[in-house]
């Protein structure tokens, strides 16, 4: 039983010990300490007690780490009597008696510390000790011991001190070459080394101080002595207030600075605008006279609420420099709209000025201009600028600018635009946008003189040359085509001497085998046409077509033009000749004029065209450009083979477009409602795919289908009622079959007319003729009425509601198909 | 030193300066700091010029401006003394005194784990 007893013992404590040494493992010294103590109770093991002191001693430490002295010395009294040799940490003892402020306890153990104890086993404390010495506790050198070396470097320490209060120099160097480098004063020794060769020792002498050293906290108030201004004032806001005043002393700071200092420490993590603000008030003398209060002017835009309180400081503002201040403010905070109510109190204050303040006003309503958002109250204020500074180029540039971009705006950008020239007769930029508005406004003539004018101030302007240039050669053109042959010769040296390049003198070789031809040499007139076209172009389409054109516009014959030129039906462009073809025919469609010639012209090629779409596989982007000139020249046939051709390949709604504009020649009141439905339904189509350039072509035809059908409807229904015009002029649409329903009571055709509506929107017409006429024979011929005359489709409708409306007018389907001539037709 | 640096110091010209005169002092002032030496001084020197090469320019930045201004300038200027940057022995002693407090003998002996 006693063995079995012993080995459940031994057991037991097997457990307990892993137990508590897990706990010492994971720095649970108080669990740990108690398992150790049960252990400990059991038996006398040293092991144990080991583990016990060191317990007690981590867990003082723990104590002393958070401040709590007392605490870790009763710890203290448990860890010294489990330790073996509790010597080894008697420093930490001593320096827990310290800070514990118990003076007795504190003399006591100091009187217990050896000479080899502090001069060899306890450096840190002997740095300490040395330290306290120097400055707070002198009474701790009497007791330690007398024949120690720290008593000794001690002596040494204090008389070098002593000679740096007494300012000698010699006595203070000689002390400290005595202490050595293993010394507990060895940083005592720096300090004083770098203090006298301040501030240039400072950043050598930082890292011989370690920050466990009980003068780091000094080295680190002198290191901060060496700062100025911003630098120290973040640096002084880590120290306490009375090393924050002594460094202030150091500096030499006066009161009113030291103050100002201590200010900007107590909202050093927060210095706002009205910190700053106030701050600059209340210490204005720091700085010279004006600068404080320049200073908080300049605030003001940051801190508006400042006002009050500067006026009452310094000199009152004036109600000019008050508002402007404010509205300055308002910008600061991208608050533009409360901005100009400042301003125009500021353009009110100056009016009210004896001097003359009309650039000022000028350029605060266009500062105010700038700012809106409107764009036409911009105009307008920079419109109203001009009144106070009538010579501003800008001004007259982005009026004509807004004018430009504003559709309903042509007259006054025309207006504005001689007002301009009025004051900058030699703006190049005015006399450019001169020239761009007299092409638009085909004023050929003005346009040269601006160009000539232009050419006069910047003779290298390509701009004004190139008009020049396409000038002279419509002179020359003209004076073949009229056999006035004296001036030709002088326009196309005219057209030479502008000396745009190779290029350029191709075409000019050009006229002048076109005036050769017509007035002196046929056969020299030839050779060279067709010398100049084989400069110019690569292809005989392209030669053909310009060949064409020019003798068109000379008014030659074409084909005894064309006999020198080699054309090729079957020839077919590449994606570059074609792409010159189309900057061919933009070319000359700018003159309205020549599209007549221009058709004939294109007639010419059209087969190689033709032909040259339904095989080359041109992208579609080529395709669209060509369709747009098309467009521009109303060649339909080409337009609508390259819409076939290019719906086959692409999806593209533009298409779409091309295919139904094409078909009727571009005029849209000839669209069916299925048509015009269809083009309704692509619309939504290049809404959905963001092609607004789509949207606007279809919105443009649509426009005018009902602006065809009537003026004043929104729907095709309502165009059947309402009433003709009074003026009754040729291009008020009439439509015919109001007689056929005028005999309907008011009330119940406005019943009928929201019916009608309503079907029109969700009923095809093959689906109405369906449904009215039971008779699949006479259909197709319906419709096809339908596609001839759309006003059929309206007429149905209005039957189809009335049937749905159990309204009775008295007409049928057959009526209506036979007051449109259907019925015969049938 | 300028705590507001104007368009007008920054050109070193007089706030009455000519068109002339300012554009005389910018040209010298750019062959002195060109762009590949100093970019943000040359961006800064042009900056100045145009806003106030011409008279339209210079009453335009009158109007809509309120001169840069730099807090830390200001403190640096009203921290300023004449004083030398040298310390005392009696100083040096009182900083001596003020540096001890509880960290210093916490800092000194933190050792605590001696097994």
């Amino acid at each position: 039983m006693t063995e079995q007893s012993d080995i459940n013992s031994t057991h037991t404590d097997d457990s307990l010990e892993q137990k508590a040494l897990a706990e010492l493992k994971t720095e649970h010294y108080k669990e740990a300490i108690e398992l150790y103590r049960q252990l400990w109770e059991t038996s006398d093991n040293k092991k144990w007690s080991q583990q016990l002191a060191y317990c007690y001693l981590q867990r003082a430490s723990s104590f002393a780490e958070r401040n709590m002295y007392r605490e870790a010395l009763v710890l203290w009294d448990s860890y010294i009597q489990y330790a073996e040799s509790p010597e080894e940490a008697f420093d930490l003892y001593i320096c827990w008696q310290v800070q514990a402020q118990d003076s007795d306890k504190t003399q006591k153990a100091l009187k217990q510390l050896s000479a080899q104890q502090i001069d060899q086993q306890f450096p840190e404390l002997a740095a300490l000790l040395g330290c306290l010495i120097l400055t707070e506790k002198p009474e701790f050198k009497r007791i330690l011991p007398q024949d120690s070396i720290f008593i000794a470097h001690l002596k040494l320490a204090q008389a070098a001190l002593q000679a740096h209060l007494d300012n000698n120099q010699q006595q203070l160097n000689e002390s400290l070459k005595q202490i050595p480098y293993r010394s507990a004063f060895r940083d005592f020794r720096t300090l004083l080394n770098t203090a006298q060769n301040l501030p240039q020792s400072i950043e050598q002498a930082a890292p011989k101080i370690p920050v466990s050293s009980p003068y780091y906290q000094v080295f680190n108030l002198l290191h901060c002595s060496t700062f100025e201004g911003t630098k120290l004032v973040q640096q002084l806001a880590k120290y306490s207030y009375s090393q924050t005043r002594e460094i202030a002393e150091i500096k030499g700071f006066n009161n009113q600075q030291q103050q100002f200092i201590e200010s900007l420490v107590q909202y050093r993590d927060d210095i706002t605008d009205q910190v700053k603000f106030n701050t600059l008030l209340q210490y204005q003398s720091l700085w010279a006279t004006g600068i404080a209060e320049s200073f908080c002017k300049a605030m003001l835009i940051h801190y508006p609420e400042g006002h009050k309180a500067f006026n009452k400081h310094f000199n009152h503002l004036s109600r000019f420099e008050e508002n402007r201040l404010k509205a300055l403010a308002c910008e600061n905070k991208s608050n533009n709209i409360e901005a100009e109510p400042y301003w125009r109190q500021c353009v009110e204050a100056l009016q009210h000025e004896d001097a003359d303040n009309n650039l000022k006003i000028a350029l605060i309503l266009r500062h105010v201009a700038e700012l809106q958002d409107d764009l036409e109250l911009c105009n307008q204020l920079t419109i109203e600028s001009l009144d106070y500074d009538a010579d501003d180029l800008d001004s007259y540039l982005q009026i004509l600018h807004y004018f430009k971009q504003n559709a309903l705006g042509r007259t006054e950008h025309d207006q504005w635009l001689q007002t301009s020239l009025e004051h900058f007769p030699q703006s190049i930029e005015l006399l450019t946008l001169a020239i761009q508005q007299a092409i638009e406004n085909r004023q050929y003539k003005k346009a040269s003189e601006y160009a000539l004018k232009i050419t006069s101030l910047d003779p290298l302007n390509r701009f004004a040359k190139d008009i020049l240039f396409s000038s002279y050669l419509d002179h020359a053109r003209k004076l073949i085509q009229e056999k006035d042959y004296q001036s030709v010769e002088h326009y196309i040296n005219q057209a030479k001497d502008l000396q745009l390049g190779q290029k350029y003198q191709a075409q000019v070789q050009l006229i002048q085998g076109f005036y050769d031809y017509a007035n002196q040499d046929k056969v020299q007139g030839l050779t060279l046409i067709t010398e100049s076209l084989a400069k110019i172009h690569k292809d005989p389409v392209n030669a053909c077509l310009q060949a064409t054109m020019e003798a068109l516009l000379t008014a030659l014959p074409v084909a005894n033009i064309l006999e020198g030129i080699e054309t090729a039906d079957d020839y077919l462009l590449s994606k570059q000749q074609l792409n010159q073809v189309i900057q061919q025919l933009n070319f000359y469609a700018k003159d309205f004029e020549h599209q007549l010639l221009l058709l004939k012209a294109l007639d010419r090629i059209t087969p190689t065209l033709t032909n040259s779409l339904s095989q080359q596989n041109y992208d579609e982007a080529l395709l669209i450009e060509l369709s747009k000139t098309l467009e521009k020249i109303n060649a339909f046939e080409l337009l609508q083979h390259c819409a076939k051709s290019a719906a086959e390949r692409w999806n593209t709604i533009i298409w779409q477009h091309y295919l139904i504009y094409s078909e009727l020649k571009g005029m849209a009141e000839k669209c069916s409602p299925a048509q015009i439905n269809h083009l309704e339904k692509v619309r939504e189509q290049a809404i959905n795919n963001k092609d607004e350039r789509t949207k606007v072509l279809i919105d443009s035809f649509v426009d005018q289908y009902y602006q065809a059908h009537s003026e004043t409807s929104t729907g095709l229904v309502e165009s059947f009622f309402t009433f003709p015009s009074e003026d009754n002029s040729d291009d008020v649409y009439v439509d015919p079959s109001e007689e056929l329903f005028k005999h309907i009571p008011e009330d119940e055709l406005l019943k009928i007319m929201d019916k009608s509506d309503e079907l029109m929107m969700e009923t095809t017409p093959e689906q109405l003729v369906e449904e009215l006429t039971h008779n699949s024979e006479k259909n197709e011929h319906i419709l096809i009425a339908m596609m001839q005359d759309p006003d059929l489709f309206s007429a149905l409708i209005v039957i189809k509601a009335a049937i749905t409306l159990k309204i009775d007018i008295k007409l049928g389907v057959n009526d209506v198909l036979g007051f449109f001539n259907v019925e015969q037709t049938v | 030193m300028n705590i507001i640096k104007t368009p007008y110091q920054i050109l070193d010209v007089q706030p009455s300066a000519t068109d002339a005169e300012i554009k005389q002092a910018y040209l010298s002032k750019v062959k002195n700091n060109p762009p590949d030496r100093d970019q943000l001084l040359f961006q800064s020197i042009h900056d100045a010029y145009i806003a106030i090469k011409d008279l339209k320019s210079r009453i335009s930045y009158d109007l809509f401006t309120v001169p840069c201004m730099s807090f830390d300038e200001l403190v640096d200027q009203a921290l300023k003394t004449t004083q030398q940057n040298t310390i005392s022995a009696r100083q040096l002693n009182t900083l001596l005194q003020l540096s001890i407090d509880d960290s210093t003998i916490q800092n000194a002996i933190s050792r605590t784990k001696k097994q």
